[in-house]
């Protein structure tokens, strides 16, 4: 389980996050969606550590700030939003540097790199320059590295974490869907994880576990049927949502209202 | 057809580890090449090759001849190849730190910082009794030069942080307050010196391998080894720092701790590097440029093949500064300039995509 107890983020004299305590459980994909400034990225830096806050972040019981980084980098991958990536490096050489730890040592590790490419459909990219690939595309060479570097959903029992800042932002619906199957994928097997959403309905389609934020705080927490209802988006998002189910397999759907 | 076993292990698309690891046999053996052939040159007409022959044939060796090659010559050759992987490591190591290909010890007020140190030592030298003067010459001079590239990289690195992070570009704008504040303070030295003073300020300002001496190489030798000594621990970290610094982080990279020996360590190569011959430009931008374009940008290959082809660089242009205008020669500074200054143009081009390369 990865949890945070009473996240609290200043930056300069705005505060971010007031007190937050959010919940995500490995074997499942948890989303946390909110409008704009709401707080997801701040949340999701703070649970990587990469902004100072206050409170405690626990991965599965252990407090993430007493954690030395090649340990965390063992138990975590991040994908941040974006990244210019300095020098031309070939695809092939930013996907390896997803190898850390003992993994990097291991027989296995030869052909990880070339795995997660074709897994995000980048097989025959290995040569290309970094640079020169589309945004979209760099995001999925991204998302190679980051499953490289826990390509174990779960090992010396216990679960590794997916960590994802939007990772479908920059991506056509195919491609969106196919980043996210992978995420379930991999909660399948047993890992965790947890992005940082804007898509509510692909959020509805993925998600076992949904953090909807609104100025800071957690609005509402729990299963996609409860979180998202009229009341509670409209709230949050301050426009008229309508919730409905569509016939097929029995998920929600979220479909934007005109205004009146 | 039949098929030869190593085309089972030849390298996959896009991994240029291979390749990279024959550049380095090959550069090994070109700097071997450049450095035996840097023996040779010189103002008088002495053969490393004739004397090793005497030597070997028992023949009698003139001291002349012994003291040019191991006295001189031999110095120079040691001094030149660690000044030269000094300054070309300390240059790829700060634009892995920078992340920008531009960044380099002379842009960040690095060399600046050790410039002001020796200017200093030299004039503020002369104010003192005689006796002392010639012991602040010999010692002071590369112990200053030191103190100042580490004070500056210090003063750098306390402006350009702020809550235990650096900003890359709050750096580069403080290294170029740094560098001119440094040059504000060298002007001042050097209106302050004599005639004679004046003179050695002129020549060491430009750079020369000229006063190479094996006293001078056993007081720098072992900070410039040092510093290089400690880009094997660097090399991982500058490739994860590729990807910014959280990225780094996440990849269970100790960031912080990296960025304080990066800057250790070019500090003491900078400054040992110029102590002992001066203010070398474009070495530092030049060769791991060069050789990104070749073998592309991983640190593990690039900065051992940086103090290789650095070396040799300034091997060769020691021996065109020896011979272009012997028996007089030129300061080394000018030479590697006139190549250096337009490649660096070439480069800001590129990135502005006015050339089409």
């Amino acid at each position: 389980m990865l949890s945070t107890e009473d996240i609290t983020v200043t930056l300069g004299r705005r505060q971010i996050l007031h007190g937050v305590d959010f919940r995500a459980e490995a074997g499942q994909v948890t989303c946390i969606v909110g409008p704009n400034g709401s707080g997801k990225t701040t949340l999701m830096r703070a649970i990587t550590g990469e902004v100072p806050f206050r409170g405690r972040v626990r991965l599965d019981g252990d407090d993430t700030a007493a954690m030395a980084p090649e340990m965390m980098a063992e138990r975590r991958a991040v994908l941040p939003q974006s990244m210019p990536m300095a020098f031309p490096f070939t695809v092939l050489e930013v996907v390896r540097l997803g190898l850390v730890g003992r993994a990097a040592l291991s027989a296995e590790a030869a052909a990880l790199p070339h795995r997660a490419l074709e897994q995000v459909g980048l097989s025959g990219y290995a040569g290309r320059l970094f640079q020169e690939l589309s945004g979209g595309e760099q995001q999925r060479a991204h998302f190679a590295r980051v499953l490289v570097q826990v390509w174990r959903p779960v090992a010396d029992g216990r679960p590794r974490w997916l960590l994802l800042d939007e990772p479908v932002a920059a991506l056509d619906i195919g491609h969106q869907l196919q980043v996210m199957r992978i995420a379930r994928d991999f909660a399948a097997q047993g890992g965790g994880v947890i992005a940082v959403m804007h898509d509510l309905n692909l959020t509805a389609m993925t998600a076992d576990r949904v953090c909807l934020m609104h100025e800071g705080r957690v609005l509402a927490q729990g299963r996609a049927e409860m979180v998202f209802t009229d009341a509670t988006l409209g709230h949050a998002y301050g426009c008229a949502l309508r919730v409905s189910t569509p016939p097929p397999d029995g998920g929600v759907f979220v479909l934007p209202q005109a205004a009146a | 057809m039949v098929s030869l076993p190593f085309t089972l292990t030849q390298a996959a698309e896009g991994d240029r580890s291979r390749r990279a690891a024959r550049a380095v046999v090959l550069l090994a053996l070109a700097l071997a090449a450049v450095s035996a052939l840097s023996l040779t040159v010189g103002a008088s007409g002495v053969s490393p090759l004739a004397v090793l022959g005497d030597w070997l044939t028992g023949g009698e060796i003139s001291t002349r001849d012994r003291v040019i090659l191991l006295d001189i010559r031999l110095p120079r050759l040691l001094t030149g190849i660690l000044v030269g992987a000094a300054l070309a490591v300390s240059g790829a190591v700060l634009q892995g730190l920078f992340r920008n290909p531009l960044a380099d010890p002379g842009i960040v007020g690095v060399s600046a910082g050790a410039s002001l140190g020796a200017v200093m030592a030299i004039v503020l030298g002369g104010l003192l009794p005689a006796t002392y003067a010639s012991w602040a010459g010999m010692q002071m001079v590369p112990l200053a030069a030191f103190v100042g590239s580490w004070a500056s990289t210090l003063i750098l690195y306390r402006v350009a942080t702020r809550a235990g992070r650096t900003s890359v570009a709050t750096m580069l704008l403080a290294g170029i307050a740094l560098g001119a504040l440094s040059g504000a303070a060298t002007g001042v030295m050097v209106y302050l010196a004599d005639d004679t003073q004046l003179r050695d300020l002129t020549f060491w300002g430009m750079g020369s391998l000229a006063g190479a001496s094996w006293s001078k190489l056993a007081a720098a030798a072992p900070v410039m080894i040092a510093g290089l000594a400690a880009a094997p621990w660097l090399a991982r970290a500058l490739n994860a720092l590729a990807l910014g610094e959280a990225a780094a982080m996440h990849l269970g990279i100790r960031v912080q701790r990296m960025k304080s020996l990066a800057i250790l360590s070019v500090a003491a190569s900078v400054g040992a590097a110029v102590a002992i011959s001066g203010a070398i430009g474009f070495i530092g931008i030049v060769v791991p440029h060069l050789l990104r374009l070749a073998v592309g940008p991983d640190h593990r290959f690039l900065l051992p093949m940086s103090a290789l082809l650095g070396a040799a660089l300034l091997l060769l242009a020691d021996m065109v500064a020896r011979v272009i205008v012997a028996p007089a020669e030129l300061p080394i500074g000018i030479v590697t300039a006139l190549a250096g200054g337009p490649v660096f143009l070439w480069i800001l081009l590129r990135k502005r995509g006015l050339v089409d390369i």
